[in-house]
């Protein structure tokens, strides 16, 4: 009789109990290669004075051990003020929201991972409701991913066993396809608990185009917690402010510029870095920040392919979008990709003397229309 | 009632027999036969009471014993909320027992008037319990149903504040208030 073959992940298992050195497991959905062609290729892009030529696309700023190091830094700095009013204001529409999710045995699949901090809180309750629960943090930088998801395992004492790190873009839709899939696979109808947190979805170039690809990937026994920035004021003024809120801290300047200082020979100057404010199709406040050629010289740029690009006088490179969304922008986002929205807790920041109209939304989203999701059949036929 | 019952043909025997020994004594007569015809008389009603009292305890351990068995047939498994999402044809509830205690009279109408509320209440919803699990079935067995509609079934049935919920929750309040047989 011979000995049947035992697989590596069940093997890794034992081979990795009570083993205090700090490994740490992730599966990788991507060719990581590929990911550097990408980032290449986008930084080749056309002329431009207002950053829509040469750009960083989301994710990428996040991308390698530098920019997640910048990224740490400026979310610790004191300066940065929205950072630590959306810590403060997620604990209170958490407790808003959670008895939705409070009972239903969730599993939490937390699409960009971050600082890992509202991970905790989120994590820290499922799991007393689930403790079979698998925590399943997804993001493209492998380094944001080991130290995004400590935060959330060690300070809630959650079983590594149950946790799962997959590196992956999810911004793209054959990924989030798979990722969908191999998820239904792992957990069956158990329901999933995404969360988009952080203003992430304000990062992307088209923020319809990824809520989109999100919520095709949910099932109707899914939810998604969706966290943004907001504003009550479309002006210019507003959008100028908006601007500033992001220019004040210099660890955020030097966390924007990291993906260009890691990945290309550019010579950063900061007065180079311009935090464009203007209003977007009259329903958001869209924030680019640039890095902008402002001599009379063109500068050349070398790539990480050993090729070199001309950035001519008044030349820009996107480094980073963000946005702060109006109450309609909301509705009509979730309305056009078919969410509904179960819990919806707003509050405005309060750091300033003089009112400001900037403040974060936290919505719980279910898949379907409104009347798929509460007045189904079933539903109809076991209401009491 | 029994024991006055008992204790008057006592005394009747008694008499009876002190009447066989001292025959002289008109009055032995009418003193026997009026303490037989009212232990007679009693010993009727000493046996309505325990005919009935008997139906009841009769009744009441059939409707104890469905319920026991009502309660099995909810924590079948097909109703587990972790069975994996099928077709399937679902266990009913059963309530034979119960309309027979409704109609036969057994339960006092004013001593268990409550009961009687109670056993009412617990046929409609076991009805309409069976009812829907027939709406599901036909649903759920019908050729256009998609894999997510079939886990919505299951979901809706299995949630907390289903119907599902409601009749157990009830059927745990009537065995509690069910007296003891």
């Amino acid at each position: 009789m011979t000995d049947e073959p035992v697989h590596v992940i069940r093997k890794l298992e034992q081979a990795l109990a009570d083993d205090d050195f700090a490994w740490s497991l992730v599966l990788t959905g991507e060719d990581q290669t590929d990911k550097l062609a990408t980032l290449t290729g986008d930084l080749r892009g056309p002329f431009s004075r207002t950053g829509d030529g040469k750009q960083i696309t989301s994710g990428f700023s996040y991308w390698g051990i530098g920019p997640t190091i910048a990224w740490a830094n400026a979310t610790k700095d004191p300066f940065y003020l929205v950072m630590k009013a959306g810590a403060e204001s997620f604990l209170r529409h958490w407790r808003r929201v959670r008895p939705h999710v409070d009972r239903g045995g969730f599993h939490f699949v937390s699409l960009g991972v971050g600082t890992g901090v509202k991970d905790r809180t989120i994590l820290s309750d499922l799991y007393q409701r689930n403790p079979n629960m698998f925590y399943i943090p997804v993001d493209m930088s492998s380094e944001m991913l080991r130290m995004g998801s400590l935060e959330p395992v060690r300070g809630v004492g959650f079983p590594t066993t149950q946790v799962l790190p997959v590196q992956l873009d999810f911004s793209i839709w054959d990924n989030m396809k798979e990722l969908g899939e191999m998820l239904s696979r792992l957990v069956g109808d158990d329901p999933i608990l995404y969360t988009l947190t952080g203003n992430t979805l304000a990062n992307f170039e088209s923020d319809q185009e990824m809520l989109a690809t999100i919520t095709r990937a949910l099932r109707p026994q899914d939810r998604l917690l969706l966290e943004v920035a907001s504003t009550s004021s479309l002006d210019q003024a507003a959008a100028n402010a908006a601007a500033d809120e992001y220019h004040q801290t210099r660890a955020f300047a030097e966390f924007v510029t990291s993906t260009l200082r890691y990945n290309t020979d550019l010579k950063i100057d900061y007065d180079r870095i311009d935090f464009r404010g203007e209003v977007e199709n009259n329903d958001a406040l869209r924030v680019k920040i640039v890095w902008h050629n402002n001599t009379d010289e063109p500068i050349v740029m070398g790539l990480p392919d050993h090729t070199e690009v001309v950035l001519d006088p008044e030349d820009t490179i996107l480094l980073y979008t963000t946005r702060k969304f109006s109450t309609e922008r909301l509705k009509k986002l979730t309305a056009e990709c078919g969410l509904t929205p179960i819990e919806h807790a707003h509050s405005g920041f309060r750091y300033t003397h003089r009112p400001t109209p900037f403040g974060l939304d936290l919505l719980l989203l279910a898949p379907g229309t409104a009347a798929e999701t509460i007045n189904t059949l079933a539903d109809d036929i076991w209401a009491q | 009632m029994t024991a006055v019952s008992y204790g008057l043909l006592a005394l009747a025997f008694v008499l009876g027999v002190s009447w066989f020994f001292w025959p002289d004594n008109s009055r032995w007569e009418p003193a026997v036969n009026s303490l037989t015809l009212v232990a007679g008389l009693t010993g009727i009603f000493v046996e309505r009471l325990t005919a009935e009292a008997e139906r009841r305890t009769g009744v009441l351990r059939a409707v104890a014993d469905e319920l026991q068995e009502n309660t099995r047939l909810l924590s079948d498994e097909r109703f587990a909320p972790r069975t994996p999402t099928q077709r399937q044809v679902y266990p009913r509830l059963v309530v034979s027992a119960v309309d027979l205690a409704l109609v036969s009279g057994a339960l006092s109408r004013h001593r268990d008037a409550d009961l009687v509320t109670l056993l009412h209440r617990w046929r409609d919803t076991v009805h309409l319990f069976n009812r829907r699990l027939d709406l599901t079935e036909i649903s759920t067995f019908s050729n256009t149903i998609s894999p997510a509609e079939l886990a919505a079934f299951h979901r809706a049935l299995t949630r907390e504040n289903s119907y599902f919920a409601a009749t157990r929750e009830m059927l745990e309040r009537l065995l509690s208030r069910l007296p003891n047989p």
